[in-house]
């Protein structure tokens, strides 16, 4: 017999851990689920427990200051698990959350759904991109911080945002050799528009100044307005092509430079929310290119359009861990209202607490939205021959001929090329082929919500027919009659 | 390449204890606690795999087990991710191998 | 926004893509209005074989026999590939009167010039390496039947139709009819009202739907279906194979109660097609109910414990057409003047190019090269 829970929270990042939080602390039945062996999510990832390290930074200690809080609670918490599909229980009036992992139970039932997957690299696609050596700065960082490993002896950083900076100081530091950060952006003098702002984030400034400082000691390039142009090499990248992009992001003709040497490029342009989930049980989405996408439309509560199911952080729009963290706490509060176990006024007290800062933070995501946001243009840096849908090995040119023959939408491109019908479903394609769709009807002015996204069903990942044959067994009876 | 130095941002870190691993056939240095795709780079392998159609190379990507490039076959199991797999004692690993059924 | 046509396709699926094609070809003026994208539908989630699915083999074979010569010149009628290879077929049989099932049905298809066999269970593996075949009497076999890429075959019929002159309108439901003293005039959609003297259901499993705005109770329903595809692997499986029960009588089940019928195909692009399971519903939404996965993977591993660790990709969901009589809706409406249906078919992809004509045919009032007669929309409405 499968357990119920009152609320479910899907992702133990700092939206997940705040919301699991802040509901147990108000009596809720809560259980946390993340695919990784321990909470933390990206921005609090832990070292491997089998690492010792002599010294902890600021982050990690809060980290693990917040996991402390979550594990002195009451909280079942399932890790190493994937979540692979929520199905709606009409007769329960909740959810049916079933699981993929060593030690975890095939399913557990939900009255309410915190859903807090957090957000991946976003890919921008250029000539070369697909070669082994090319990395995400996500991954750069991973495996600098995480696993005290060098992606390579002499790297080129790209991409767009605050992220590429610590990308570089933490290689620098490890003694690896950064040939040049190339932010997409030009950053001046938009970014003294946010002087004020700024002046509230005041330890994201020291941070940034420190990062800063690391590229000076390294007397590493910083150039703005700059992108890769290709990746070259024969098994793996062995040198790098960069070139100036305009203020839009398109290259310009004539600028480019060859960077010899060149073993691993760091791509980061920004991220995208983790939506699967949200699009899977049928929450209404809206896109907004400032929070990375296709987010969940959400009240002030964090509740989606569908009763009982929040989300929260960077999963349902990209604005920064402190962002999540306030965000989950609402999350939380309003589930436990929600399930009657704390009342409007406390659930009032508790947003109130808080409002001033989530604004803040808020403004601090726009403002990184507004600077950072991979621009349109980039979509420019592929070729016809360029490979788009990594998975199927899909050019942009096949792309391209499907929309001269009539496709207007992902889904008939989809149907035609079988982009996204590959191993990462879709996750890495979804927004390339939009933004062809979006580039090649400009006269039609296609935008990116009439280019639409893949429907997301489950599994949320590739799981094994095996796995799926004996996913079924543990459940009771009274389930042979039809779950809608 | 494993950082063997300490520095301000990355403070000094010692590994788990050795394991033994098997890349191909062949042993390759790895630690308790190490990801199989850490494992891989630090030992110089980039390539993780062949893409189906036109047997292109293809490695580590996103490093978070969203993209499926870093692919490899684990204990004769396909297609396990190496970016969110540890390695374990007596772990075979093979790279660019075709599903068998 | 008005707009006039000589004629109006509703459903972008197998059957409207087809019909608006030969009708365009036919030199009229033609409009496709689909209310989703297309193959939004039954078509979304077929695995493209060219079998007969038929029931009513008695009524159908004529048809049938006909629609199998149509494919082979389609690729170059529509200058496309549209992935057509051969394949065998095999209907799985489990129990006593499935077998008695399968004899017969092996009598009526050698009406349609089909010839096959029924294998004992201790013989299968000859011809399907791969099988368990341990709870199973044996199958009934057909050497040489097809398969198709399916949205290859419908996006074919559309590039064609469009360098003829096609109009299409994607994200547009029918909100109604008008009519004029027993004629049809033409259709309101969300867009606006498009005016033809014809038009022509090709709507599956809305097909009631439009029906009822129509004061029309044609018998035709649907159920929901749901299917499995996998990672791609080597070409090893020879057959689709079905099980028998797809053409056993339905028994009353409530709403709601998964049936899962088994069927497997092998995509030419590797991928493992498995489906179905289905149940009735009165809605239609697209998720995939999770005794769907699982009761449809479960019924795979049991006949090919080799697929087990095959990782299964995605899964679908869509509605699809039947009838009470198991015949499609095919002819002219005899209520409305210059209402057609051509909805409701079992074995869709193979009698696509043949149906595809019949429309136009029918419309332009041609001559029909087979008898459809038990196909009329209205057949049924004098059975209360």
């Amino acid at each position: 017999m499968s357990e119920f829970y009152d609320l479910v929270v899907i992702g133990a990042g700092p939206a997940g851990m705040e919301a699991a939080i802040t509901a147990a602390e108000n009596g809720v039945k809560t259980a946390i689920i993340d695919s990784n062996p321990g909470a933390g999510g990206q921005y609090y990832k832990p070292l491997p427990g089998a690492f010792q390290v002599s010294k902890k930074g600021q982050t990690e200690r809060n980290g693990e200051f917040l996991t402390r809080i979550l594990e002195g609670l009451p909280v079942t918490r399932i890790y190493d698990t994937l979540t692979w599909g929520i199905f709606k229980e009409e007769d329960r009036d909740g959810w049916l959350v079933t699981l993929y992992g060593p030690a975890a139970p095939k399913q557990i039932h939900a009255r309410t759904l915190v859903l807090a997957n957090g957000a991946y690299d976003s890919p921008v696609a250029f000539p070369g991109w697909t070669l082994p050596g090319v990395i995400t700065c996500g991954a750069s960082l991973i495996l600098v911080k995480n696993q005290r490993t060098a992606p390579g002896k002499r790297v080129l950083i790209t991409g767009t945002g605050p992220l590429l900076l610590s990308a570089a100081a933490h290689l620098i530091d490890a003694g690896v050799e950064v040939a040049a950060v190339c932010e997409a952006s030009h950053l001046f003098p938009r970014a003294l528009r946010y002087g004020f702002t700024m002046l509230g984030h005041l330890p994201r400034l020291f941070e940034g100044a420190g990062y800063t400082r690391a590229l000076l000691r390294g007397r590493t390039p910083y150039k703005t307005g700059w992108s890769i142009v290709e990746a070259r090499g024969k098994e793996q990248v062995e040198s790098a092509v960069i070139g100036k992009v305009d203020k839009d992001g398109y290259p310009v003709p004539g600028t480019e430079q060859v960077l010899e040497n060149i073993d691993t490029v760091i791509c980061g342009y920004g991220l995208t929310p983790n939506t699967g989930l949200a699009r899977m049980i049928g929450c209404k989405m809206e896109y907004r290119q400032e929070k990375g996408g296709w987010v969940p439309v959400r009240d002030q509560t964090m509740q989606t359009s569908l009763q009982g199911v929040y989300a929260a952080g960077d999963g349902a729009g990209i604005a920064g861990a402190e962002n999540a963290r306030l965000e989950g706490r609402v999350a939380g509060a309003a589930a436990a209202l929600q399930l009657d176990y704390i009342t409007e006024k406390r659930a009032g007290e508790i947003y109130g607490q808080i409002k001033r800062e989530l604004m803040n933070q808020r403004r601090f995501g726009e403002l990184l939205g507004d600077l950072f946001t991979a621009k349109p243009g980039l979509i420019s840096l592929a070729k016809d021959d360029t490979i788009i849908c990594r998975c199927e090995e899909i050019t942009l040119g096949e792309i391209k001929t499907a929309i001269a023959e009539g496709a207007r939408t992902i889904g008939e491109v989809k149907m035609v090329t079988r982009v996204g019908m590959g191993n990462c479903q879709g996750r890495i394609c979804e927004r390339l082929v939009a933004g062809a769709i979006v580039q090649a009807l400009a006269q039609e002015k296609a935008t990116f919500e009439s280019a639409g996204a893949y429907s997301i069903r489950p599994p949320l990942h590739p799981l094994p027919v095996g796995f799926l044959a004996e996913a079924g067994e543990e459940q009771s009876d009274d389930y042979a009659k039809g779950v809608e | 390449m494993r950082i063997k130095r300490s520095s301000s941002l990355l403070p000094e870190v010692r590994r788990g204890k050795p394991v033994n691993i098997n890349v191909d056939g062949k042993p390759v240095e790895a630690y308790e606690g190490e990801t199989v795709a850490a494992a891989l780079l630090s030992a110089g392998i980039h390539t993780f795999r062949l893409t189906q159609k036109h047997q292109h190379l293809r490695g580590l990507y996103c490093g978070m087990g969203i993209c499926y490039e870093c692919l490899v076959t684990v204990n004769g199991v396909h297609a396990v991710r190496a970016c969110v797999t540890q390695v374990a004692e007596g772990m075979q690993i093979e790279t660019c191998k075709e599903l068998e059924l | 926004m008005k707009q006039t046509f000589d004629v109006i396709v509703v459903g972008a699926g197998y059957i409207g893509c087809s019909a608006a094609y030969h009708l365009c070809k036919a030199g009229l003026k033609t409009a496709l209005v689909e209310q989703g994208p297309p193959a939004a539908g039954a078509s979304r989630a077929n695995y493209g074989n060219i079998q007969i699915q038929d029931m009513e083999l008695e009524k159908s074979s004529d048809m049938i026999q006909l629609a199998r010569t149509r494919f082979a010149h389609l690729e170059e009628e529509l200058g496309n590939k549209v992935g057509l290879r051969q394949i065998s077929g095999l209907l799985t049989i489990e129990t006593e009167s499935q077998w008695k099932l399968m004899e017969t049905r092996r009598s009526t298809v050698s009406t349609c010039g089909i010839f096959s066999e029924l294998i004992p269970a201790e013989h299968l593996r000859e011809v399907e390496p791969l099988i368990d075949p341990s709870g199973l009497l044996g199958a009934l076999y057909h050497a040489h039947e097809g398969q198709v890429d399916p949205f290859k075959l419908i996006w074919s019929y559309l590039v064609a139709a469009r360098r003829l002159g096609l109009q299409e309108y994607y994200q547009t439901p029918v909100t109604g009819f008008a009519l004029n003293s027993g004629r049809i005039e033409g259709v309101q959609t969300s867009q606006g009202f498009l005016s033809a003297g014809c038009i022509v259901l090709c709507s599956g499993a809305y097909t009631a739907q439009l029906g009822q705005m129509l004061g029309c109770e044609w018998d035709i329903h649907y159920i929901l279906g749901q299917a499995l595809v996998t990672e791609p692997f080597d070409l090893l499986l020879r057959s689709h194979i079905a099980s028998a029960s797809f053409f056993e009588p339905a028994e009353n089940e409530e709403p709601g109660t998964v049936r899962a019928n088994f069927a497997i195909s092998q995509s030419p692009h590797g991928h493992l097609l498995m489906g179905e399971a289905m149940y009735e519903a009165y809605h239609f939404k697209r998720h995939v109910p999770f005794q769907s996965l699982s009761s449809v993977s479960a019924s795979v591993t049991n006949y090919f414990p080799v697929f087990s660790k095959l990782r299964i990709l995605r899964s679908w969901s869509a509605p699809v057409a039947h009838t009470a009589d198991s015949c499609p809706l095919l002819g002219p409406s005899s209520r409305y003047q210059g209402l057609f249906l051509a909805a409701g078919f079992r074995s869709t992809v193979i009698v696509t190019p043949l149906i595809g004509e019949t429309v136009a045919g029918l419309v332009t009032r041609g001559k029909l090269e087979f008898d459809i007669s038990n196909f009329l929309p209205e057949r049924n409405n004098y059975a209360h």
